[in-house]
């Protein structure tokens, strides 16, 4: 029930199988090649550990039409390794041919729902499955919004069916830049949609904070995470690092602090 | 102020990410929030393209950040995404126009190095496909060498640069500084992944010759036509046939063989 995001430095320990976790999430797009290392690394991980892929261009929020291309691709890396979920942003990344690489935000609007739903379920069709959509870490809001961004993220899973990866991290981080309340956010979720969780650190700029992914997990979030599994019983969960990725046993150790949060709870 | 819609306001997003300079625009479609201004919310997403992408390109290009440094660096890759923003879903193709970028700004050093990187970075994650053996070449019966092709591994790439890239790429790679002295023999190189590893180096105009004419799907005998263009006719056999044990030995070439 408890991974790691699987990047570079922990390739040599994850492809002989000796990384005590349950699982590993995989950036899909990292393994979108036609062979040399990335490959024979997916495959030898795919060998010892289930895992999860994690897109981050899929454009679900975007007016440009779904990239046919870039589907396929992904179709034939979950062909290859049979992922427990695949998950991407509730955002859009991409317009007008150009891909900012970046989880941009979007209105919270009841058009917006409609739009990304649609998509959402485009995709479910064409992958023949439902894929998790990851609320992300915003720093502007819009003017005409017309809800909160919890419930724009559940209206947007009820129209297209599909399920949530809940990044905690991100919460925090909204909550702060915009002043809500994160535990508000995680009690309205439908505990039955949320199938995965994130945890990761951010860093402070000035009155914002930024989802960094180079620090350890805070304890606000830790936190949360307690109120989090109370609402919604076990949910496999794992740790984003990207930056300043310490050793792996420090952040075994941090995964560590999960398993025992959830330990403690009687609902796990 | 009436509400965007989404197309017209990713497009002005995007627009502002690129240069700012619609900034009037956009910020009125945003909420001042917690009195955290706009433009300081708007600011966060801008740099962080900048250098969300400037980091992607300094850890494909390295040797290039190495030689132009990192402020020049980052004047000129600011430029590039500015003339050739992402086209791919895929952050890795970033640098692809990079070379034809430099080459069209007159900076031939910078985009042969650039090149070469690319080159590099395209032999690291090219297809696996099964090489030829020289046991296997052995077994070709004498007769059907006329009309045999070979066909290059999907990680080797044929570079024919003019200038000292290759120099400047290796002091990198070997942490040295650069000779002040310039070699001015500017060898074709060869790029390639072999199980031991991805592996530049530079050939001779023979083998040059023959791995140009195997790019262009030229029949071995069309290929040793051509060598005779660049050396003496009577020392062609010889040579080709270094070349292709050269090519072989080094896994350069694939198993599979055609005929015709
Ligand atoms: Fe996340």
């Amino acid at each position: 029930m408890f991974g790691l995001g699987l990047r570079p430095p922990f390739y040599e320990q994850a492809i002989r199988g000796k990384v005590a976790v349950d699982w590993f999430e995989l950036i899909s797009e990292n393994f979108m090649v036609d062979g040399g290392k990335p490959r024979a690394v997916l495959d030898a991980v795919c060998e010892h550990y289930p895992v999860a892929l994690h897109g981050v261009s899929l454009n679900l929020g975007g007016t440009d039409p779904l990239d046919e291309e870039y589907l396929d691709r992904l179709g034939k890396l979950i062909d290859c390794c049979e992922p427990l979920r695949v998950s991407d942003h509730l955002c859009w990344t991409r317009h007008g041919g150009h891909h900012l690489h970046d989880l941009l935000p979007l209105p919270y609007t009841r058009d917006t729902v409609a739009h990304v739903a649609t998509r959402i379920r485009q995709v479910q069709d064409r992958l023949k499955r439902q894929i998790l959509i990851e609320n992300v870490s915003s720093y502007a809001e819009y003017a005409h919004s017309e809800m909160s961004e919890w419930e724009f993220l559940n209206a947007v899973a009820e129209q297209a069916d599909c399920l949530i990866l809940l990044d905690i991290n991100n919460v925090l981080v909204s909550a702060h830049n915009h002043g809500f309340d994160a535990y508000c956010y995680l009690r309205a979720l439908p505990a039955q949609r949320v199938q995965q969780i994130h945890l990761a650190g951010h860093s402070v700029s000035g009155p914002l904070l930024i989802d960094t992914h180079d620090h350890p997990v805070s304890d606000p979030v830790w936190t949360l995470y307690q109120l989090a599994l109370q609402h919604l019983g076990a949910v496999p969960t794992m740790i984003e690092r990207d930056d300043a990725i310490p050793s792996l046993d420090e952040l075994l150790a941090e995964l560590d602090i999960a398993r025992r949060i959830r330990a403690r709870e009687p609902a796990a | 102020m009436s509400a965007p819609d989404l197309g017209q306001l990713q497009a002005a997003f995007k627009a502002y990410l690129f240069s700012g300079a619609n900034e009037a625009v956009l910020a009125p479609w945003f909420a001042a929030n917690k009195g955290i201004e706009v433009p300081h919310r708007l600011d966060v997403y801008r740099n962080a393209y900048y250098i969300r992408l400037q980091e992607s390109l300094a850890h494909d290009f390295p040797a290039l950040l190495a030689y132009m440094g990192g402020a020049a660096f980052g004047r000129e890759m600011a430029a590039y995404l500015k003339a050739c923003p992402s086209t791919s879903p895929l952050l890795r193709q970033l640098g692809e126009r990079l070379p034809d970028y430099l080459s069209d700004h007159n900076m031939p050093l910078l985009a042969d190095l650039a090149r070469l990187e690319w080159a590099v970075l395209e032999a690291f994650d090219a297809a696996d496909s099964r090489v030829l053996t020289v046991k296997a070449l052995q077994n070709i019966p004498p007769e059907r060498w006329q009309n045999l092709h070979f066909e290059l591994h999907p990680s080797v790439t044929v570079l024919d640069v003019r200038t000292r890239a290759y120099e400047v790429w290796n002091a990198h790679r070997k942490q040295q500084l650069l000779p002040d002295q310039q070699n001015d023999a500017m060898a074709p190189l060869l790029i390639w992944r072999s199980p031991g590893g991805l592996s530049v180096k530079p050939v001779s105009t023979e083998c040059h010759s023959l791995l140009v004419s195997l790019r262009n799907r030229l029949s071995f005998a069309q290929a040793c036509e051509q060598l005779a263009v660049v050396m003496d006719i009577g020392n062609v056999a010889q040579a080709a046939a270094r070349c292709l044990w050269e090519l072989i030995c080094q896994g350069c070439l694939l198993e599979q063989l055609e005929w015709g």
